[in-house]
């Protein structure tokens, strides 16, 4: 093996403070969380929350708005990482089962929390995408920006 | 930088403000309109839910930023203070751009019912609060209620609801139609043998004043209006102040103080503009910045004759501070009841704003504005249900369009002990103390909040719904887009900060016209009366001023 296990004991840690600093997730992290984001708000006949760009949405309000939860994140992930190393590796149910174990800690209440923003939220902002919960509630004709194409003007 | 006097200098161009500039500007007077937030247009925000003023989450599109600002409030501990952004909760924003809160509102306009200026006379004392009539009655603000309908323009039935006091004109533009929730609970609420009618709304129902009508979009609340069919003094009243010529609307600046002479008597205000302080020389000032910015402004205008702030010499600013402690219920029905068709409140009752046993107040109760997907997946689903996951998204879509929420903005009993007041250390970002907040709503507050569910509950059975449940009001202070209370209207000096024509007790020339002055704050969305006062006290200003 071309890595250490010191060197595997010390990179979550490396990427929490990336985040802390910067704002930015590394592969590891983008990983994390899509997993986790996919729990809270999962794939059925409609797309999951992964597949609609939360985490891209995460990521870019972390360099924006949301910045103050950068430190959050990094800490949240890192004890994550460390007290179930192996989260990626279970099944969706396992998963779901981990996660019911720590559903109300601040760190899983904070994602779970961004993840309905972005996931319901407007889609110039990062999730959403192509406006699929819009159309999953079939609001999309009303919430778009511009020109309102609501009922009145269909009757037109 | 000290600019050339003007006649008037007004601090906050929002619902009151906008009015008082218009006014002067009308009668003749020159105006200084100062704004701390900037002019917007719909299409910055579109109907954006993350920046909204009704979630905020991405930071408030209507200002103030969370870069700048920032407040304190009481820690859960009691002794220590937590520091709050704007965009959270407790700072208990109102808004910070031209037009206010009037830009972004529901545009709910309602009147007062006379029982709300006597609430002491018609239910006594009440242990623990503060609880008093005004110096004012309903049949004093009537004519200025009217002034407002028709200057502002508002759409509703006049004689439609039976608990109102007098009215000697009808509404300037018929209501809005029914949408299919109002359609569905008003011969729920007539069964029940209640009297529902059309919510009076600050919006066109039909093209006026150069505007166009409702276009029956669903974004009231929370947004801009696209076809500036909502009445906001940001489309009505500052642009016609403006246009006479004898208006300055200036934005982004930020007032430090009210500037006072060595008796004690105002001169005009101090601002920051572009990192700039500039000196506006005034020989009357009128703040209408909110219940909280206004009462900060006078704690931090100290002198001699003034120790404890502006206005200050009885102990009374910042105190009361209240809101309204929103209690109402939630319907499951089993056919679709969202039909997208905004304004989405658009029934009401007020068979439960008095004379209720046992309690003192009550609510108006209405339909909800607007359902917004993020908010509901966070707010609005049954209780006890999974809060994310698979069943959670089910519910999402289940729901989202077979809910009706229906609630009540309950009167509060006004406490000594809520309040606002400046930090001894904290700044802002122009070096100017910040304000912190502290207090709870009175426990009664809590049992009106039962009871106006309880009637919501009803309502929604009644209309059919098959499952249904409660949310009451905690404790927790208010303030928010209502805030109201902290400069109250007295007749006497030692039990208040203003007069009957609102002008502070302790100087002749400092006039309030927003929610500060309300002694109590009804059992409704107050915009229509800040706007008929602050039509009455320019008229008081034009008598009581030489210019």
């Amino acid at each position: 093996m071309g890595i250490s296990r010191r060197t595997l004991i010390a990179a979550p840690s490396v990427a929490a403070a990336a985040i802390a600093q910067s704002g930015m997730f590394s592969a590891s992290d983008t990983e994390w969380l899509g997993a986790i984001v996919e729990q809270i708000v999962p794939t059925d006949e409609f797309p999951g929350a992964r597949e609609a760009g939360v985490v891209t949405y995460i990521q870019r309000q972390l360099a924006g708005p949301l910045k103050r939860f950068r430190g959050a994140y990094s800490k949240g992930l890192d004890e994550m990482k460390k007290a179930t190393p192996g989260f990626l590796t279970l099944s969706f149910d396992q998963q779901t089962a981990y996660l019911k174990t720590i559903e109300s800690t601040p760190f899983f209440q904070m994602v779970a929390d961004h993840t309905m923003q972005g996931y319901y939220g407007d889609p110039m902002h990062g999730g959403n995408r192509d406006r699929v919960s819009w159309r999953m509630l079939k609001v999309d004709k009303f919430m778009d920006h511009g020109p309102w194409k609501g009922h009145r003007h269909e009757a037109e | 930088m000290k600019l050339s006097e003007v006649d008037a200098v007004i601090v906050g161009a929002g619902g009151g403000g906008g009015v008082v500039a218009h006014e002067l500007a009308v009668a003749g007077w020159r105006v200084a309109l100062l704004e701390r937030g900037r002019r917007q247009k719909f299409g910055e925000t579109g109907h954006d839910e993350l920046r909204s003023q009704r979630t905020t989450v991405l930071g408030n599109a209507f200002g103030p930023d969370d870069e700048r600002h920032f407040r304190l409030v009481r820690a859960q501990d009691g002794e220590s203070w937590r520091r709050v952004l704007p965009s959270e909760g407790p700072y208990g924003n109102v808004a910070a751009c031209v037009g206010g809160g009037t830009l972004s509102y529901g545009a709910m306009a309602w009147r007062f019912l006379p029982q709300d200026f006597r609430m002491r006379s018609t239910y006594g004392a009440v242990e623990g609060s503060t609880l008093d009539d005004w110096p004012v009655s309903y049949d004093d603000l009537e004519p200025y209620y009217e002034k407002a309908e028709w200057t502002i323009g508002v759409s509703g039935k006049g004689g439609s609801n039976p608990f109102e006091g007098t009215r000697r004109k009808n509404y300037p533009m018929p209501p809005l139609p029914l949408n299919t929730e109002a359609s569905m609970l008003a011969p729920a609420a007539r069964k029940l043998g209640w009297h529902p009618f059309p919510i009076p709304m600050a919006i066109n129902s039909v093209e006026r004043d150069g505007r166009s009508g409702c276009i029956g979009c669903p974004h009231c609340v929370g947004f801009a209006c696209e076809v500036d069919a909502k009445n906001s003094t940001a489309v009505t009243v500052i642009p016609k102040a403006v246009a006479t010529g004898n208006c300055d609307l200036r934005t982004e600046c930020v007032v430090k103080e009210v500037l006072l002479d060595a008796t004690g008597r105002a001169t005009g205000v101090a601002y920051f503009q572009n990192g700039e302080l500039v000196e506006q020389p005034a020989k009357i000032v009128v703040l209408a910045a909110s219940a909280t910015e206004t009462a900060r402004l006078l704690l931090n205008s100290k002198h001699k004759l003034h120790p404890n702030g502006l206005g200050n010499n009885s102990d009374w600013v910042g105190r009361n501070l209240q809101g309204h402690a929103y209690s109402g219920a939630t319907g499951v029905f089993e056919t679709e009841t969202w039909d997208g068709l905004g304004p989405a409140a658009r029934i009401a009752c007020c068979d439960f704003s008095h004379g209720n046993d046992g309690i003192v107040g009550g609510a108006m109760l209405a339909n909800e504005f607007i359902r917004l997907p993020y908010l509901f997946a966070r707010s609005q689903h049954p209780p006890g249900t999974p809060r994310w996951g698979r069943e959670h998204k089910k519910i999402q879509r289940e729901l989202y369009r077979r809910t009706t929420g229906i609630k009540g903005p309950v009167q509060e009993m006004p406490m000594w002990t809520s309040r606002v007041e400046v930090d001894a250390s904290a700044r802002d970002h122009w070096g100017i103390p910040v304000l912190r907040i502290s207090g709870q709503k009175h426990q009664r507050d809590v049992r009106a909040g039962q009871f106006i569910a309880d009637r919501a509950a009803e309502w929604l059975r009644a209309a059919g719904a098959v499952q249904v449940w409660a949310s009451v009001t905690g404790r927790g202070v208010s303030g928010g887009q209502h805030q109201a209370g902290t400069c109250r209207m007295s007749a006497e000096k030692k039990t208040g900060v203003v007069d009957a024509s609102c002008r502070i007790h302790d100087v002749d020339n400092v006039y309030i016209a927003d929610g500060s002055v309300h002694v109590t704050n009804g059992g409704f969305n107050p915009s229509l009366t800040i706007q008929a006062l602050a039509f009455r006290t320019s008229e008081r200003i034009l008598k009581q001023q030489k210019i």
